[in-house]
């Protein structure tokens, strides 16, 4: 155990004497020096004992030269003034040697002190950190009443030490406040004593909180799967430390502490040179924290899946002083992960082997209406087996976009209506020779199951146009004008400069099959609005609510 | 387009395995003047059928019958045969597109197409000759 001294200035003070020349050899204070730097974890408890008696030994050749010294006083006085100090400083040591606590330690003070008959009373008041007193100890000579504050003639010594203070030591004085010889020098010793006393009980206390600290915290360690490891930067990166957990790999601490097993052996061989050649990188580059992932093997052979999160420290010059880091098995993790991965590939090639096959059937099924109308003399019959053909288009455009948009179920609409729009308008013989289509989009996406009707129905208002608003091959212009509102709705606006409803038709009850069909998807499928203007040809105006369905894969 | 536009009748090789899209295909280009000398459906006979009929371009499909793709297939014509290649398929994919953009003449189109776009382009690969 370190012994503690200290050099005491009140002491000194109260002997008046110069510390260096007269309390210790050079040598001695050099020792004082050093124990008085406090470290909270190695603190010892104050051993008076051994401390007291080289104390003791020095007061006594300090109380030898200050009798010399003190000139105003005759020898035999001094004497007794210092013998009363020395004495009483010596109870107090004791005495607060054996104190359990700062209550008993202040109760036992103040009876030493007015033991001494230097005070009628004598009370400590013990503060808390915030300076609030949390206990008052008292002590009274003979039979006079207990002290009160504020009583005249009072001292008030603070009891502090190493810059904490721990309360207040109180003295009434005798009637008439006159001071006996060596009292002043008395008080402040006494106080400089109770407040060392005092400084030593809290010192144990903290020590012993921050041991079960530690120890709370190594249980919760000890019970983690978080590994602590010290390495030493050697060749191997032999263990210097290493929590009990690693048991969970099956390796006993004193394996790898003992060096009988470098941490090197613990790392799958073909992982080694990728942690070597990391190591080295961070030595190299950025001392600091690195993580990284690697395989151990367990005692047991089984491979292991590790995160390795290690600080490096270096020193002024770059050199390596230490390697510390925790190290937990992530398998489950990684593995998983790796499922999940896996899962979800497996997934997506479902998917597009689904969408690829759904496209190669909707050829098959364009070919065979194709192939019927190549058959058919009707001009009815084949318009409108043509017709049915670039539906088929219009619907499969929707699974190109959705292919490249990269994602499964939602498109760019703008994108798709504004191809759609030229493929019908391809699709009608010579139309792309004298109509011209433009479109006039902002960027909404939404759900193929919005995407498809809406496509149909964009394609029934063009294929419609293209077919009324133009007779006599004129030519003419459509166009297309997409928004999503701030409500989220989809505003979609089809026009053409044509000639018009004929004379007596309605827009809002159409009579021809299309353009109900077209009120049917808007209305009951999609739950929007459909509306028609006719001034300078046709404008249709459509309201689509925020997606009706619910995104499904 | 007439027949009369093109002189002397292209001929045009059909490489598909899905029969109705092919007869589609072969009727559609019939229609518009092209001859069709041959339809296959498996990746192994486009080299023997191409030494055979000598086309003016191919229309081919990427997965067909055999293990033979169309892009392999492309691969091996390219040794002897520089004939326009018209790809349909239904497998767009990125790496596929960039495959084909690595052989020399050739075009991919998406499946569903119109045989109207296919002929379209076969015109025009043809005018470039």
């Amino acid at each position: 155990m370190t012994k503690l001294f200290r050099p005491r200035a009140g002491l000194c003070a109260a002997l008046m004497l110069p510390l260096p020349v007269i309390v210790f050899p050079p040598g001695i204070h050099a020792q004082v020096a050093f124990g008085s730097l406090e470290s909270v974890a190695n603190y010892p408890v104050p051993t008076p004992w051994v401390a007291g008696g080289l104390l003791l030994a020095a007061l006594i050749v300090g109380l030898l030269a200050a009798a010399g010294f003190r000139m105003r006083k005759p020898p035999a006085t001094a004497t007794e003034d210092l013998s009363l100090v020395l004495g009483t400083i010596q109870k107090l040591n004791h005495m607060a040697a054996d104190a359990g606590n700062e209550e008993e330690l202040a109760g036992h003070a103040c009876d030493i002190i007015v033991g001494t008959g230097a005070c009628e009373k004598a009370w400590i008041s013990l503060t808390d950190a915030t300076g609030t007193v949390w206990a008052t100890l008292r002590a009274t000579r003979g039979t006079l009443s207990p002290p009160s504050a504020g009583e005249p003639h009072t001292l008030r010594e603070p009891l502090e030490h190493h810059g904490r203070l721990y309360g207040y030591l109180i003295l009434a004085l005798p009637q008439g406040g006159s001071l006996r010889p060596g009292a002043a020098q008395l008080f402040t010793a006494a106080a400089d004593e109770i407040a060392y006393g005092l400084h030593g009980l809290y010192l144990s206390r903290e020590r012993d909180r921050l041991q079960g600290l530690l120890e709370d915290a190594m249980i919760i360690v000890e019970s983690s799967p978080m590994v602590l490891f010290r390495w030493n930067a050697r060749d191997g990166w032999p263990v210097d430390y290493v929590s009990g957990n690693i048991r969970r790999f099956g390796y006993e601490p004193a394996e790898l502490t003992s060096g009988a097993i470098v941490y090197r052996d613990l790392v799958y061989p073909g992982d080694r040179d990728y942690l070597e050649k990391k190591v080295a990188q961070h030595f190299r580059d950025a001392p600091g924290n690195f993580v990284t992932r690697y395989r151990v093997v367990r005692a047991d052979g089984a491979v292991r899946w590790v995160e390795d999160r290690t600080t490096i420290s270096v020193d002024e010059i770059g050199s390596v002083t230490k390697l510390e880091g925790i190290v937990f098995d992530v398998t489950d993790e990684v593995e998983s992960r790796e499922r999940l991965k896996a899962a979800v590939k497996q997934r997506e090639t479902l998917l597009q082997e689904l969408y690829h096959r759904t496209k190669n059937n909707m050829q098959v099924i364009a070919s065979m209406v194709a192939l019927r109308n190549m058959s058919v003399t009707d001009p009815q019959a084949q318009g409108i087996l043509r017709e049915i053909e670039n539906k088929i288009y219009a619907m499969a455009l929707v699974h190109s976009k959705l292919y490249q948009s990269g994602d499964i179920s939602q498109l760019s609409l703008d994108e798709y209506l504004a191809e759609l729009a030229q493929l019908v308008l391809e699709s009608h013989e010579d139309a792309a020779e004298r109509i011209t289509v433009s479109t006039d989009t902002e960027p909404v996406s939404c759900l193929i199951d919005t995407a498809v009707p809406l496509g149909l129905v964009v394609a029934e208002l063009l294929t419609n146009s293209l077919k009324h608003a133009f007779p006599d091959r004129r030519p003419g212009r459509l166009a297309l004008r997409l928004r999503r509102s701030d409500s989220g709705e989809i505003i979609l606006k089809v026009r053409d400069n044509g000639v018009g409803f004929p004379a007596g038709a309605s827009p809002t009850q159409p009579d021809t099959l299309g353009l109900q069909t077209v009120r049917h998807i808007v209305e009951l499928q999609l739950g929007g609005s459909l509306r028609a203007e006719s001034s300078d040809g046709i404008l249709w105006h459509l309201a689509i609510p925020p997606e009706t369905y619910d995104r499904r894969v | 387009m007439s027949e009369q536009d093109i002189s002397p009748r292209a001929s045009v090789l059909l490489v598909e395995d899905e029969a109705i899209v092919a007869v589609t295909l072969k009727r559609a280009l019939e229609m518009a003047g092209y001859a069709v000398p041959k339809v296959v459906s498996r990746g192994a006979e486009v080299a023997a059928a191409v030494k055979e009929t000598e086309p003016d371009a191919i229309v081919m499909d990427i997965l067909l019958a055999d293990q033979v793709t169309g892009i392999e297939a492309a691969q091996c014509l390219r040794s002897f045969s520089h004939v326009p290649i018209v790809f349909v398929t239904g497998y767009p994919q990125a790496e596929i597109l960039e495959e084909v953009g690595r052989i020399r003449g050739t075009r991919i189109l998406t499946k569903p197409v119109p045989t109207s776009l296919v002929i379209e382009i076969i015109e025009s690969e043809l005018s470039r000759v």
